[in-house]
């Protein structure tokens, strides 16, 4: 092991190594003392994926934005948040005052993500997963909001034939700025 | 949680010491560890083997101050308090010692000195038991024991008497025993807590690692007192201690330093989590953890040995998942009760196999990062020399070298680099993937007991490729089966890409070619339409990335296996391969996922068809697969196999593929039978049934190539289902065949009628039924082509209206006469054939259901009956009458036919009865009923008392034929009240009665007596139909019909004035003539009259004008008055008012009775004498 550059080279070769874990700008390995807090620095505080799912459960949109090969992993992901969603649903016991309230809050934390979820009146669900562990609930309702908008732009098409999946490159293009946007916000 | 030391999972339980008088120490030692709490013992059987309780020579830890601290928690700590160092030592001396002779009592003092000088150095609590027999109890010298308490310096309630000998009094020791002992132990551990405490208080540590264990003592000395809160605040502190230790300790190299860190954080966390869960605080607990992972996620070491961070993290949730699972039997009711926070819990994470998944997902993080480590280290250079001999080291978490040298072992510190090899030899020693799937097992199981199907998917998914990457195909197979049929459901379309790829290895490592086949081409024929590699997709399975390229990869794979042309040396390996010998069989039908391989959609164009006639069929293919294929044979199989046909294609004629089906069989051929995406291919041919009944398409297979079929069950049109998957897909959708039409209703059955039935059935009437008549129906059944076997006829009648009145059902409650109309009988004429015996006179009758046998009928022959049908009301009614016969023979195998005829057939009354009464002419009765009821027009009639009333019978025919009335009588109920003549009128011949004419039949009737209500009696009329019209109503003439007619009662009263008219029927004119007027008086009084005469222009009159009189009682008076007629004809008589008084009734007679016929001069007659003579009469 001659630098922790050539380490970190054949690090990256590696299909299970994750880079947001491990500190880019980590200094040499001798140091003793400053690895413990050298790894979430630069951990980037965004969403790595949005989802629209139809009625029958079915993905209708679903994007991730990671530069990670994590894709898939997502997608398992946004599929396993559904069981919440349905739990939140079928007990709204559990909810009490949040009855009528589209959004869903906090699904559930995994590993290195946090899951919100949100339901239209039309029984739709928007899933947005985000690497951000302390994200901040307004920023989320927001994001939410903005996403519900352009979602219902989008099935406004005439052209949308609904419960199919939604190919708009709009739409595509709109997310898309709403979610670096969510970003921007939250750091600011 | 297994791998912990023992004495860190239980709590801890206070030790005590019994030393001496072996003989009692099982006893004891029962007893103590029986209490509530327990206690254990160390029993040490003689004083000289105190010395194992006893201090070990250490530095004082005032003096180590300016030493480093070599680590922060000892290992044996923990162990040395729960099993050697006791809190109290009982010290048990038999009374004959105490009390015996010197050298004893010495030996005593001795030994209890040395306990004394053993256990000062602790703190240990001590307490003295003498052991005595019941019976020399009191013999123990007083002097001695008070003595002896002084040596010990002990309170008289630490030194016990122990008396074994006696139940009760061995009970009362084994307490005194065991509360001391509790006492003595309480206070023990309270006061080393309060030591150490005292040390945390003044801050009288050299080093923060002390803070930590200083905290920890305390806490595990308030365990031993059971003081859960004081434990938990100190695991507490000491857990917020070592946050300050990490980044801050250079005691050891970085890595080693994280470690110990992790691990005493690992234990300190362990030891809140159980107290919180087992004081039911699960969502305080939950929180915690939360917390902790949040923190020490972060400290991720360094990245030779990031694997041990990775096995660290899945250890904290394996554990923590371990104690939720123990302790949620307890506190199974809290969760549901809390409300959750909006952010705080969300519902997975109450549950253990939320924690067993993370905790599978880390040990899998940590094999791979392991696996690259071990890889990268062998570049590097051997590892194995300089790791042996490294041992745990006495701190937690930590590892030193053990030396060996000339008999003595010390400890070396290890560099980071040493530790690091060590670390990568031991982690290479464990095989992980069983643990991985064991966890994810239980997470699985876990989440499919609460319902969470995806959460339970996505741990089968992982389970199932930990399972792949072990080769086991077996198992991984099935689990993703069961999961794809998830993915598939719910449209998810990379997510089922990744296990079907997975499958589709795993049929290949199992050699399984149809599910190899199977799943490539669910795969290939997926509606994944982006050729664009997702570059992050990389992880993606064995299936690569989901995209159209590799669709037409796996596409072109699984066809050239198939077709065995292009076996690669993969699959040949493991014997994938179709060829005569294993020919490949799929098939498809409604619910399989393969529907978008092929999917087959047969229409017919007609929905009947007669048998024999040719009607046609459309056959629409269509696949999803990405690249063209083609068929080489179509075979389209029906339920009347004998329509089936093969299609084959004009390029390729296959006769070996045709080899192996049925001779005989029907062979089209059509141009192509090249299947292009998503494009339907529509075949269209007639076919021509043969049986009755429906014929269905039930399969449509195709061949390709030699070896393989893929049998796919034929659909309609109009019940077809959405193609899974691509039904979510933003696609134009077409319609499989070209007619609109027919895609939206066409059905892949079709109904064959009946062979043409060649026989008549006739019903002979057309003419409406009567009321009461049995009416008569003509049935004929003759053959024109067909020869009636074992023939049935049956016959319903049904209301017309749809009223149930005539099912069966309902017509047993009701009598028979009740019925509407019924069905009396069936008379069948025998056949004038021989083979009567065939005959089986089969012959049922209900009122509205009749079945009868017809019998066998040569072609030709005719056969009838008659239905004999009863109106009890007018009503109209259907016959249905229906023949099911056999054409060829009797046997039930062949086919019957069936031929139906319906009649409508109106019951009508035939004829209706009315009747009036008239008074007499010119001669009028003061009715008073009739003056009153003037006003209420609905009055019985009334006639009066001993007048002659003249009651007028009409007799209406509502029916359309021509009747006979025969006679008509007159049935008086009360025959002195009233005579009526004549009684009974049978007529000379019968009287014709065409349609819509009335005839009318006048009685006389006198009534006899004063009755409001008379009872008027029946009148019967006897008819028939008009029988000269034809012969078939030959049984109608010996019959006749009776409609009666109730008379309705009249009111019978004596009339107080009569007044009656006299004038010649005719006059001349210029001739007198004399009118009067009679008023008879039938009362017994006084009746004043007024009376006007209108005078008329063509008459001249003399007489009384206009006065009023007075008529006596019971006599008459007579108005008269002579007229000379002025004009000719029928001229109206001067208008003679008559009024009562006293009745305020006045008469004026009617237009008829006062018009008169006035001759220019006399007329003379040519009529007959009889005649003649009466007019004569009449004008005199």
């Amino acid at each position: 092991m001659k630098s922790g550059q050539s380490l970190r080279d054949q690090y990256c070769k590696f299909p299970h190594f994750k880079p947001n874990y491990v500190e880019v700008t980590q200094p040499r390995l001798s140091n003793p003392t400053c690895f413990a807090f050298s790894v979430c620095a630069l951990q980037e505080k965004m969403i790595v994926c949005v989802a629209v799912v139809g009625h029958q459960n079915n993905p209708l949109y679903i994007q991730s934005f990671t530069e990670a090969d994590d894709a898939l992993k997502l997608h398992h992901i946004v599929h396993c948040s559904l069981d919440v969603v349905d739990e939140r649903v079928n007990n709204p016991k559990k909810s009490g005052p949040t009855l009528n309230e589209t959004f869903l809050g906090l699904l559930y934390p995994t590993e290195n993500y946090k899951v919100y979820g949100y339901l239209t009146n039309t029984k739709v669900k928007f899933i947005m997963v985000t690497t951000d562990l302390d994200v901040r609930d307004a920023d989320v309702r927001n994001f939410f909001r903005r996403f519900h908008a352009a979602y219902v732009d989008a099935v406004s098409n005439p052209f949308h034939v609904p419960g199919k999946k939604i190919t708009s490159r709009t739409f595509a293009e709109r997310v898309s700025t709403i979610v670096k946007s969510f970003g921007l916000n939250s750091a600011g | 949680m297994e791998e912990y030391p023992e004495e860190l999972r239980t709590p801890p339980v206070a030790l005590a010491c019994l030393v001496g008088c072996p003989d009692f120490h099982a006893l004891i030692t029962g007893h103590l560890h029986s209490q509530q709490p327990p206690i254990n013992t160390i029993a040490l059987p003689d004083f000289s083997k105190i010395s194992v309780i006893s201090k070990a020579a250490k530095e004082n830890p005032a003096t180590g101050l300016g030493k480093p601290v070599g680590g922060i928690l000892k290992r044996d700590w923990l162990s040395k308090h729960r099993t050697r160092v006791p809190a109290v030592v009982a010290a048990l001396f038999t009374s004959d010692h105490v009390s015996g002779n010197p050298t004893q009592w010495l030996q005593v003092c001795t030994d209890l000195e040395n306990l004394k000088a053993k256990i000062q150095g602790r703190n240990i609590k001590m307490l003295v038991v003498v052991v005595t027999q019941s019976s020399f109890k009191d013999d123990t010298s007083e002097d001695r024991m008070i003595s002896l308490r002084k040596r010990a310096e002990l309170d008289s309630k630490n030194l016990i008497i122990f008396v074994p000998d006696d139940p009760l009094e061995l009970k009362q020791s084994l307490n005194r025993l065991g509360t001391a002992c509790a006492e003595l132990a309480n206070t023990y551990y309270r006061d080393e807590g309060r030591r150490v405490k005292a040390r945390l208080e003044r801050k009288n540590f050299g080093s923060i690692e002390l803070n930590i264990r200083y905290c920890f003592k305390v806490a595990v000395y308030a365990e031993f007192r059971r003081d859960w809160l004081e434990a938990l605040k100190m695991y507490e502190e000491a857990y917020h201690a070592l946050r300050e230790v990490v980044g801050i300790s250079t005691r050891l190299p970085p890595i080693q330093c994280l470690v110990e860190i992790k691990s005493i954080a690992e234990q300190l966390h362990f030891k809140m989590s159980t107290l919180l869960l087992h004081g039911g605080k699960v969502v305080e607990a939950i929180t915690w953890f939360r917390r902790h992972i949040n923190y020490y996620r972060r400290l991720n070491g360094a990245p030779e040995v990031i694997f041990l961070h990775w096995e660290w993290l899945s250890r904290q949730h394996l554990v923590f998942a371990q104690l939720l699972e123990t302790c949620s039997v307890t506190v199974q009711n809290v969760p549901t009760t809390i409300t959750v926070p909006a952010d705080k819990l969300t519902e997975w994470e109450l549950y253990p196999p939320y924690y067993y998944q993370l905790s599978a997902h880390y040990l899998k993080e940590k094999n791979s990062c392991l696996e690259f480590a071990i890889s990268m280290s062998e570049d590097v250079g051997g590892i194995y020399g300089s790791v042996e001999s490294v041992v745990a080291s006495v701190y937690i978490g930590q590892f030193a070298r053990l030396l060996e040298h000339e008999g003595t072992y010390t400890m070396q510190a290890l560099t980071d680099d040493e530790y690091a090899r060590y670390t990568l030899a031991e982690g290479k020693r464990f095989q992980d993937s069983f643990e991985i799937i064991a966890l994810l097992k239980r997470s699985f199981e876990a989440y499919n007991n609460l319902k969470a199907s995806r959460m339970a998917s996505y741990c089968g998914v992982q389970m199932a490729r930990e399972y792949f990457v072990m080769a086991e195909f077996g198992n991984a197979k099935q689990i993703f089966e069961n999961i794809a049929s998830l993915y598939r459901q719910e449209g998810w379309l990379t997510l089922l890409w990744e296990v079907l790829g997975y499958l589709r290895e795993c049929s290949r490592g199992i050699s399984s070619v149809k599910d190899f086949i199977e799943y490539s081409l669910e795969m290939a024929a997926m509606p994944i339409t982006s050729n664009a590699v997702a570059p992050y997709f990389r992880d993606c399975g064995p299936a690569g990335p989901a995209s159209l390229s590799q669709r037409e990869k796996i596409h072109k794979e699984a066809f050239g296996v198939v077709t065995g042309e292009s076996v690669t040396a993969l699959s040949e390996n493991n014997g994938l391969k179709v060829n005569g010998d294993c020919p490949l069989y799929l098939e498809i039908d409604l619910v399989s996922p393969l529907r978008v391989v092929l999917l087959a959609s047969v229409a017919f164009h007609e929905q009947i068809v007669k048998p024999g006639a040719r009607t046609m069929i459309t056959i629409s293919l269509q696949s999803q697969l990405p690249l063209n294929v083609e068929i080489d044979q179509l075979e389209v199989q029906f339920n009347q196999s004998e329509c089936n046909f093969i299609i084959t294609s004009d390029q390729k004629p296959h006769l070996a593929a045709i080899s192996h089906v049925h001779p005989g069989r029907r062979v089209e051929t059509a141009p192509s039978l090249e299947l292009l995406t998503n494009k339907w291919l529509r075949l269209t041919y007639d076919v021509t049934p043969d049986q009755s009944g429906k014929l269905e398409c039930i399969y449509v297979i195709a061949r390709i190539g030699p070896n393989f079929t893929i049998c796919c069950r034929a659909e309609s049109p109009a019940s077809m289902n959405d193609l899974p998957l691509w039904k979510f897909e933003d696609i134009t959708e077409t319609i499989p065949t070209k007619d609109p039409g027919l895609a939206f209703s066409g059905q892949k059955a079709i109904q064959v009628e009946e062979s043409e039935p060649q026989v008549d059935l006739k019903l002979g009437s057309s003419s409406p039924a009567l009321v009461g008549e049995s009416f008569i129906l003509p049935v004929t059944v003759a053959s024109k082509g067909h020869a009636i076997h074992s023939g049935e006829l049956k016959i319903n009648l049904v209301d017309t209206k749809g009223g149930g009145l005539l099912s069966p059902r309902e017509v047993e409650p009701f009598l028979a006469d009740n019925l509407h109309v019924e069905l009396v009988g069936i008379s069948g004429q025998e056949c004038a054939d021989h083979s009567e015996a065939n005959f089986d006179n089969i012959q049922k009758i209900q009122p509205s259901f009749g079945l009868i046998s017809v019998p066998f009928l040569n072609v030709g022959d005719s056969w009838s009956c008659k239905l004999k049908i009863k109106w009890n009301r007018p009503k109209p009614i259907m016959v249905y009458v229906s023949l099911g016969y056999h054409p060829h023979s009797s046997e039930p195998s062949s086919q019957k036919v069936h031929v139906h005829k319906s009649l409508q057939i109106e019951g009508k009354t035939a004829v209706t009865i009315s009747h009036h009464y008239m008074l007499p002419f010119r001669r009028d009765s003061l009715l008073l009923s009739n003056i009153k009821a003037n006003r209420d027009s609905d009055h019985t009639p009334s006639l009066p008392l001993n007048e002659t009333s003249i009651l007028i019978i009409s007799v209406k025919n509502c029916s359309e034929v021509p009747l006979r009335l025969l006679s008509m009588s007159l049935e008086v109920e009360d025959d002195d009240s009233c005579t009526i003549q004549p009684q009974e009128e049978e007529f000379r011949e019968p009287v014709l009665h065409v349609p819509e004419e009335v005839f009318r039949k006048v009685f006389a009737v006198i009534p006899k007596g004063i009755c409001s209500t008379l009872k008027m009696g029946t009148v019967s009329l006897k008819w028939q139909r008009d029988s000269g019209i034809g012969e078939d109503f030959h049984s109608c003439t010996t019959t006749f019909q009776v409609t009666k007619h109730r008379l309705s009662d009249v009111n019978v009263e004596l009339p107080p004035l009569v007044v009656s008219l006299k004038c010649p029927p005719h006059a001349i004119v210029g001739n007198p003539f004399t009118y009067s007027v009679t008023i008879q008086n039938q009362t017994e009084l006084l009746q004043e009259i007024k009376y006007s005469l209108a005078d008329s222009q063509s008459f001249v009159s003399s007489g009384p004008h206009n006065d009023t009189t007075f008529v006596l009682p019971k006599s008459e008076h007579v108005l008269s008055y002579t007229l000379v007629p002025l004009g000719l004809g029928s001229q109206q008589l001067p208008k003679v008012t008559v009024t009562s008084v006293r009745y305020n009734a006045g008469f004026q007679p009617s237009t008829t009775s006062s018009t008169v016929f006035i001759f220019p001069s006399k007329p003379r007659f040519q009529v007959g004498d009889m005649g003649e003579t009466r007019l004569e009469s009449v004008a005199e």
